[in-house]
């Protein structure tokens, strides 16, 4: 058992591990930001401050080797702040342009519903496109590009919760959750979590990463999987209780990010499960119940309702 | 045109060939230009087919129509009647062939043919035409489902296939309604023109009419005999008396023409004449089924009473039957005596029926006859002159010389050759001379035993021709003038004596080689099973009461429906325990019925798995409930995740044999 497959599954072990060495009892959140990295999307995170967010940014970006930026979003941040700006040099008498903290390989956008809605659509554009346009000129973005955005639930005052069309751009929406009394207890009794942060040596290369992103795309989906998927998606459109069914990027991006999930697990090819174990964080914050209802449930019938075969 | 009316292209490949197979056979029965017609149909619809050609314009359509009219009115002079009408039928379904544009002119077309190929079985009933007719609609269930079928274009054979299922799936629906359908005896019986379709003999004897029967093979009726089987030589098939001679032409005499009240009919209250014979006890019983003879007279043996209704007697003891015989039919007789046992007084005006003689014909024949009576012969010495006569200098063959105007005078004393009908006629003519009753009977002769099926089948070749005389004191008697100069001819069977006369049995190759054994045994086959089919299938009709009797006990309105829905039951039974079983598995991959059938094994064990319920927590729930099958259950769920997701074509093929091996053991420990 020395196949590509499995050496690539042993080395995305070994990043889980190292960031589930500093996020306690989390592995499946973590799983789930690689798969989403994986599979080239970005991740939103939708949590109460001091859960963990940053830490698992900065684990996931030491573990892989990416240069890592954040930027706290606050209500007078413009999009400038973000982008970069062209400043008049002098010396050589012309304008140079000075990237701003988006020029990274993973981007936390932390407390991204505190800013305007222009800094945030400022900050999509370049999620969707890979690159940013500052003063008429297109710059490329490095890659792999990672955002990983935070949120604080809507309810808190003086935010400015992203609009549904934009929450669709996050492939992913996690929430990490108070630990387990065990895993807390680790952490109470553990040394100063920045040093172990710190720790995290790079496992794998640019390159490999760029060719693990690459392998997602070569995960067989047979046609009773792609059934499976259709299936579960049209549930969600015809379900009278959600009001908005997935959309085909939706769809997609579903498809994507079991693939990668398959990878993660090891497996060249998809099997219902994969969809399964990424359905909630992916459909969550898209669907949205005619009553109020919470997205979770509408979620949770989806997955109990449609067969897999 | 919307795709959806379109007739697909192979539906019309299947048509022609459902036209073919349904008209062709017909063609055969029907003017010779029809096969122009339809040929010309089925081209012209072919070159459409091909792209060459455009349909017929309206008006083209028309003319062509009258044509045809036109073309039926000459070759038949009438537009009434069966040939005209299928006829008919065979020009306006060649017209829709080519008229036909869209998948409803098809569907049409198509139950023309349906129509068209149950036409056969009005001009013959044998087992061939059946099973030619079964064919048929075979072809042509194919090419509705053809046309009804637009996504198996390449498959040229499915619709085929299709139809013969469907077929099968009919043939209990088939049984009960061939058992329980009323018959509806006048359609079948339709009158044919000419009976040109139908060989035997006709109503009047002239002279050289019986040869031609001598050289055919064809069956004319079979013959089941209750008792034991008569000696060959009494075999003495009555068909018709011939009393009337106009110089000629032997014809049967109005005089005995079926006088209501003389005639007597089974289960009726018998004429005066017939009480005797009702009133005897039948030495057997017999049953005839006779092959179409376009005739209404029917065959029986010696002095017999018809048993079947709608079979009558009449007083010089003919069977017949009201309608003409057009299709095959059976009926039972019993046979009272094997010669003749009728009144022997006779009325002045029978007497001079039965002596007429035209005046001015055959004056040699007179002289003579007039010399014996005046050496003072009696009729039985007459008689006896003649036979001797016959004996020493008469010559028997099946070409004879032809004779001219006075023509038993030539017969008698110059050619001295000829056939039993030569023989019959002259010596009843002459025995009319001397005064003596006497009258020419069409029949036929002796038959050939079948040793398996128990039955007697006489054939074209057994008509005969001979004589009955009335003398004083022992009434009608049977003389046959051939045994006389041939008494071979009684004694041994046509097959035997002309085996070496060409042109006979040139009409029934399969008889020239009796020689051969396995030929022979071939042909008795043939012939039992056309016997059966006969006897059950289309003899059935008098079978049903009794048949219907002993299925039901008593025949009863809600009994028959309660039969009839049986049936109906029985033939969509296969459709309800495929849709009762597949309610269950709606896919029909072979990896997901494998895996039915092992979440079947753990639902009989109590793990049922919801529908949203992923195979490895399924197995983990299944590995939790039976921990004693874990890796039996683990090694399923994964080869099933391999093969059904993964493609491994290895853990295809090992999927069955791992849920076998489960399903083999049994479950431990229970819910």
């Amino acid at each position: 058992m020395n196949s590509p497959a499995h050496r690539s599954h042993r080395i995305l072990d070994a990043v889980v591990d190292a960031v589930g060495g500093v996020l306690l009892g989390k592995e499946r959140q973590i799983r789930l930001a690689l798969a989403c990295l994986l599979s080239r999307g970005h991740l939103l995170i939708e949590d109460l401050p001091g859960m963990g967010k940053t830490t698992l940014a900065h684990g996931l970006a030491n573990a892989l080797g990416l240069a890592f930026n954040r930027v706290q979003f606050t209500s007078d941040l413009l999009p400038a702040d973000i982008l970069g700006v062209s400043v008049f040099d002098t010396d050589n008498q012309r304008f140079r342009f000075h990237p701003g903290p988006i020029f990274c390989q993973l981007l936390l956008a932390d407390e991204i519903n505190r800013t305007s809605p222009k800094t945030q659509s400022a900050l999509l554009e370049a999620m969707a496109e890979s690159q940013v346009t500052v003063e008429g000129e297109t710059r490329p973005l490095p890659s792999p590009f990672f955002v990983i955005a935070t949120q604080n639930p809507g309810f808190q005052s003086g935010t400015f919760p992203l609009p549904e069309s934009q929450r669709d751009r996050f492939t992913l929406c996690l929430s990490l959750g108070y630990p387990d009394s065990a895993s807390e207890r680790e952490i109470l009794e553990g040394g100063d979590p920045r040093a172990r942060l710190a720790g995290i040596r790079p496992l794998l290369s640019q390159e490999q990463l760029q060719a693990f992103q690459d392998s997602v795309s070569q995960v067989k989906a047979a046609a009773p999987v792609l059934d499976y998927l259709q299936r579960l998606v049209q549930f969600t459109r015809t379900d009278p209780d959600t009001a908005f069914g997935l959309s085909p990027r939706a769809a997609l991006a579903l498809l994507h990010v079991a693939r990668a999930w398959a990878v993660l697990e090891g497996r060249q090819y998809l099997i219902p499960e994969d969809i399964q174990a990424v359905f909630p964080a992916l459909a969550g914050h898209r669907l949205e119940g005619t009553q109020g209802q919470v997205a979770g449930a509408l979620v949770e019938r989806a997955l109990n309702s449609v067969d897999i075969m | 045109m919307s795709l959806v009316s379109q007739i697909p292209r192979f539906g019309t490949l299947w048509i022609l060939c459902a036209f073919s197979v349904s008209v062709v056979p017909l063609l055969f029965y029907l003017p010779v230009w029809l096969w122009l017609v339809a040929g010309m149909a089925a081209v012209w619809r072919g070159l459409i087919f091909r792209g060459l050609l455009g349909l017929p314009g309206r008006w083209l359509t028309f003319s062509l129509l009258a044509i045809g009219l036109g073309g039926i009115v000459l070759s038949f002079g009438r537009l009434y009647g069966l040939e005209p009408m299928v006829s008919l039928l065979v020009i306006a379904y060649a017209l829709k062939l080519l008229e036909m544009d869209s998948r409803r002119d098809a569907r049409l077309t198509v139950y023309l043919g349906y129509f068209t190929a149950a036409t056969l079985c009005i001009f013959d009933q044998q087992l061939t035409t059946g099973l030619l007719v079964f064919a048929a609609y075979l072809v042509i269930t194919a090419s509705l489902a053809g046309i009804n079928q637009t996504d198996l274009h390449r498959q040229y054979f499915r619709p085929l296939k299709l139809a013969g299922l469907m077929t099968v799936q009919a043939i209990p629906l088939l049984v009960v309604l061939f058992l329980v359908m009323p018959r509806l005896g006048p359609l079948w019986s339709v009158p044919t023109l000419g009976g040109s379709a139908v060989t035997g003999m006709g109503d009047t004897l002239r002279l050289g009419a019986v040869t031609d029967l001598a050289r055919s093979g064809k069956t004319a009726f079979r013959v089941q005999f209750d008792g034991p089987l008569p000696a060959r030589e009494s075999l003495y098939w009555r068909g018709l008396t011939l009393s009337q001679y106009d110089g000629q032409e032997w014809t049967r005499s109005s005089f005995w023409s079926y006088r209501r009240g003389s005639v007597y009919w089974p289960g009726q209250p018998a004429p005066g004449w017939a009480e005797p014979l009702v009133a005897s006890a039948p030495l057997s019983e017999y049953q005839v089924i006779i092959e179409p003879t376009g005739q209404s007279w029917l065959y029986a043996l010696g002095t017999s009473r018809p048993l079947s209704a709608g079979t009558g007697l009449s007083p010089d003891l003919i069977l017949f039957s009201p309608r003409p015989v057009n299709r095959r039919m059976g009926y039972r007789a019993a046979l009272i005596a094997e010669d003749l046992q009728l009144e022997q007084s006779m009325s002045p005006l029978e007497r001079r029926v039965e002596t007429a003689v035209p005046d001015g014909f055959n004056p040699k024949t007179a002289r003579q006859v007039r010399s014996w009576q005046e050496e003072g012969l009696g009729p039985e010495a007459i008689s006896e002159r003649l036979l001797a006569l016959f004996n020493e200098a008469f010559v028997y063959t099946l070409e004879p010389a032809p004779l001219g105007r006075d023509a038993v005078d030539d017969f008698l004393w110059q050619t001295r050759q000829g056939f039993c009908e030569h023989f019959a006629a002259s010596y009843v003519y002459a025995m009319r001379l001397a005064g003596v009753p006497a009258r020419v009977v069409l029949g036929y002769m002796g038959g050939e035993y079948h040793d398996e099926g128990q039955y007697l089948i006489l054939r074209q070749y057994d008509a005969h021709a001979w004589a009955e005389v009335w003398f004083p004191d022992t009434g009608w008697v049977r003389v046959d003038p051939t045994a006389a100069v041939a008494p071979e001819r009684i004694y041994m069977s046509p097959m035997e004596l002309f085996a070496d006369d060409s042109g006979f049995l040139d009409d029934s190759p399969l008889l020239r080689f009796r020689g051969i054994d396995w030929l022979n045994r071939l042909r008795l086959e043939l012939e039992e099973l056309e016997y059966a089919w006969g006897r059950w299938v289309l003899g059935y009709d008098n079978e049903q009461t009794a048949v219907l009797a002993r299925l039901l006990g008593e025949v009863k309105p809600e009994r028959l429906a309660l039969f009839l829905l049986a049936g109906g039951l029985l033939s969509f039974a296969p459709f309800g325990f495929r849709y009762l079983f597949t309610r269950t598995t709606p896919s029909r991959d072979p990896l997901d019925e494998q895996f039915v059938r092992f979440q079947r094994i753990m639902a009989r064990r109590g793990v049922d798995r919801s529908p949203g319920e992923s195979v490895t927590d399924y197995a983990d729930r299944c590995v939790a409930h039976q921990p004693h099958d874990a890796a039996q259950i683990q090694a399923i769920c994964r080869t099933y995740e391999r093969a059904r997701y993964g493609g491994d074509r290895v853990a295809s093929s090992a999927l069955a044999p791992l849920v076998r091996s489960l399903a083999r053991r049994r479950g431990r420990g229970g819910r």
